[in-house]
């Protein structure tokens, strides 16, 4: 699957410079120099200054990846195509298969035969495409192309992609479509192979075999969160016994991603929370400490810590300072860098705490972005989880934070799901 | 339909999921005769193939202490049609806990657990997992649970061996992933200190 991810040339079937279409996004983010684009399409003989060639065949080069953008009815030809050309792999992006109707299942079927039959892989149909940006390809037709990260998103949407690409960054993106070739569970698989990927994110709204689903899930190595949709239960059928009424569809299935150590989402804003606490900090056990400079912040991370059945060892005696030691760690308004220094190093170092928790409320004396890169300093020095809760409007900060893949949360009760993922199980 | 009794009977051994001392009878000189070497109070319920909600009959009567309850209990339930026989089995006390089986359409056998009688389906409060699974995962299934706090002597109930509950769902989880069947209810199995037993079963096939 590397070829299909890192290809060395790519043909556009289906390219156009028709505006607002699928054929021109795929044109604009897959051109971009760094391998071979060959443009395909029987109405044109240029576009943008370049040959097109009618058919895939009439390409000399070989041609690893064939992304397909047209009707339906034409897809099966250029399959065909495909398979004389002999190319690694085929992208479908069109739509009208088994999402579809019946007729389109069969053509479905037919399509993926053929090219398994031919050893070609199939990604698709029905799908938004590919990234993986950290070899710059964007085989979508997403609105922009995702920055580099360390994030493997698989979707069976491609709208949700749509809606966060330009929000995280990604190690890759994977629409799955109606997953007629690739499955869902062999995506899952590459992207716990592949090196840049730190996190896997799932968006699920159903799963074809639960149990290769599940099996794949508990032999990987990476951490995974997921996000499940459609929960609301089908219309069922007679229920004759207690387990079959308590047993709603989504429990089990919200059951067998924690049974596989998968964290669930509830929110979208929550899958990012968790991925970028799982792919930047290590795993830690429940011995939190949190360090404050704002009282009623730490208070309210207390609460939502001891609600959700944390433990706060006792913080050990530091010298020479004015505030009490109290964990919450309160080293009030006025704390400088060079107290939070101080009181991050000490509790940090301290043998029963595993995890550290760094609030920032933007105080008239707040240096904040020196803050930042003293906690950085002293992530690199301990090798324990560090999360922090930089509030207000201290943008520049917050990015330093991340950039140096310490996990920022805005509000603390944001803190806790991310934390919860962290624990060792 | 609910599998015939022995045959629930010997699946239970074969995955050494214990139930109460139960008899199953057919006449009024048996029921007699288990009552007594079970020893008073005994609870009668009626089993029946057909039948899945047998309290709502009136198939079930509890707290029987003595002979002549005994004999007006048999008369009672032998007047339901249909019956196959009637079960005898020792009244216990103690915390009530649902355990069930199901086969899930996407992931196939799937184990549920949940504790504290009626309140478990007040609160659906109920934990599941693939089966099988190993006790690491029992444990989990309990301490998913709100009610969790029922199995460590809540309000001066029984403290639970939390290892012996969790030993029953590894053995029902053992028996769903290998046996066949549509769904499961031990319903209820009830724990003191020193044990615990299962004492009603429904294997729907």
């Amino acid at each position: 699957m590397n070829q299909i991810f890192n290809p060395k040339s790519v043909a556009i079937i289906g390219a156009t410079d028709r505006k607002n279409s699928v054929g021109l996004c795929l044109v604009n983010n897959l051109d971009n120099k760094k391998r071979d684009i060959f443009f395909v399409n029987p109405t044109y003989t240029t576009l943008f200054g370049r040959k097109v060639y009618a058919k895939i065949q009439d390409i000399e080069e070989s041609v690893d990846l064939a992304v397909i953008a047209i009707p339906r009815q034409f897809v099966e030809a250029v399959v065909n195509d495909c398979i004389v050309k002999k190319v690694k792999g085929v992208l479908i992006i069109s739509s009208g298969f088994s999402e579809y109707d019946d007729s389109g299942r069969e053509l479905q079927e037919r399509i993926a035969l053929k090219l398994k039959e031919s050893g070609i892989y199939l990604i698709g149909p029905n799908c938004l495409g590919i990234a993986n940006p950290s070899v710059n390809l964007n085989a979508s037709f997403a609105p922009s192309t995702p920055k580099k990260g360390d994030i493997a998103l698989i979707s069976q949407s491609g709208g949700f992609i749509d809606s966060v690409i330009n929000s995280y960054g990604f190690s890759l993106i994977v629409s799955v479509g109606n997953a007629a070739g690739i499955t869902l569970e062999e995506y899952i698989a590459f992207a716990d192979q592949d090196k840049e990927t730190k996190v896997i994110a799932l968006y699920i709204e159903g799963v074809k075999d639960g149990r290769k689903f599940f099996n794949v899930l508990k032999s990987i190595k990476k951490p995974v969160v997921a996000i499940k949709a459609g929960k609301i239960p089908q219309l069922q059928k007679a229920i004759s016994s207690h387990t079959g009424s308590l047993a709603g569809e989504y429990r089990v299935f919200s059951s067998a991603l924690r049974q596989a150590r998968v964290s669930e989402a509830e929110s979208m804003e929550e899958m990012f929370d968790i991925a970028k606490a799982l792919a930047w900090q290590g795993r830690c056990k429940n011995k939190i400490g949190v360090v404050t400079n704002g009282g009623g912040a730490g208070v309210l991370m207390a609460d939502y810590l001891y609600d959700s059945e944390f433990e706060l060892p006792k913080i050990n005696a530091i010298d020479n300072v004015r505030y009490k030691t109290n964990n919450p760690l309160d080293i009030m308004g006025d704390a400088t860098t060079l107290d939070y220094i101080k009181a991050c190093e000490s509790v940090i170092s301290q043998r029963d705490i595993s995890a550290l928790i760094i609030i920032q409320t933007p105080q008239m004396t707040t240096t904040s972005l020196d803050n930042a890169k003293a906690i950085v300093e002293i992530s690199k020095k301990y090798s324990k989880s560090i999360i922090t809760v930089f509030m207000g409007n201290v943008p520049e900060s917050i990015k330093y934070l991340e950039e140096h893949n310490i996990p920022n949360y805005t509000d603390p009760k944001r803190v806790i799901k991310p934390l919860k993922s962290l624990l060792k199980k | 339909m609910i599998l015939e009794y022995t045959k629930q009977e010997q699946l239970l051994k074969k995955y050494n999921l214990k139930t109460v001392l139960s008899f199953f009878i057919k006449n009024k000189k048996d029921a007699l005769q288990a009552a007594n070497k079970i020893g008073y109070p005994v609870v009668f319920k009626i089993f029946s193939q057909n039948c899945l909600h047998r309290t709502d009959i009136g198939g079930v009567i509890t707290k029987i202490d003595n002979a002549k309850k005994a004999k007006e209990a048999f008369d009672k339930l032998n007047s339901i049609k249909g019956i196959d026989g009637i079960i005898v089995q020792k009244q216990i006390d103690g915390l009530e806990f649902i355990v069930g089986a199901k086969q899930d359409s996407v992931f196939g056998p799937v184990v549920m657990f949940g504790a504290g009688g009626v309140l478990v389906e007040l609160f659906n409060d109920v934990s599941f997992r693939l089966a099988p699974f190993n006790r690491r995962v029992a444990l989990s299934m309990i301490d998913e649970l709100r009610s969790k706090k029922l199995l460590d002597g809540f309000r001066g109930g029984p403290n639970i061996k939390k290892e012996a509950v969790a030993d029953l769902l590894v053995n029902t989880s053992l028996l769903a992933s290998k046996e066949n069947f549509k769904e499961i209810d031990f319903n209820p199995v009830i724990a003191n200190e020193k044990d615990l037993f299962i004492c009603d079963v429904k294997i729907i096939q």
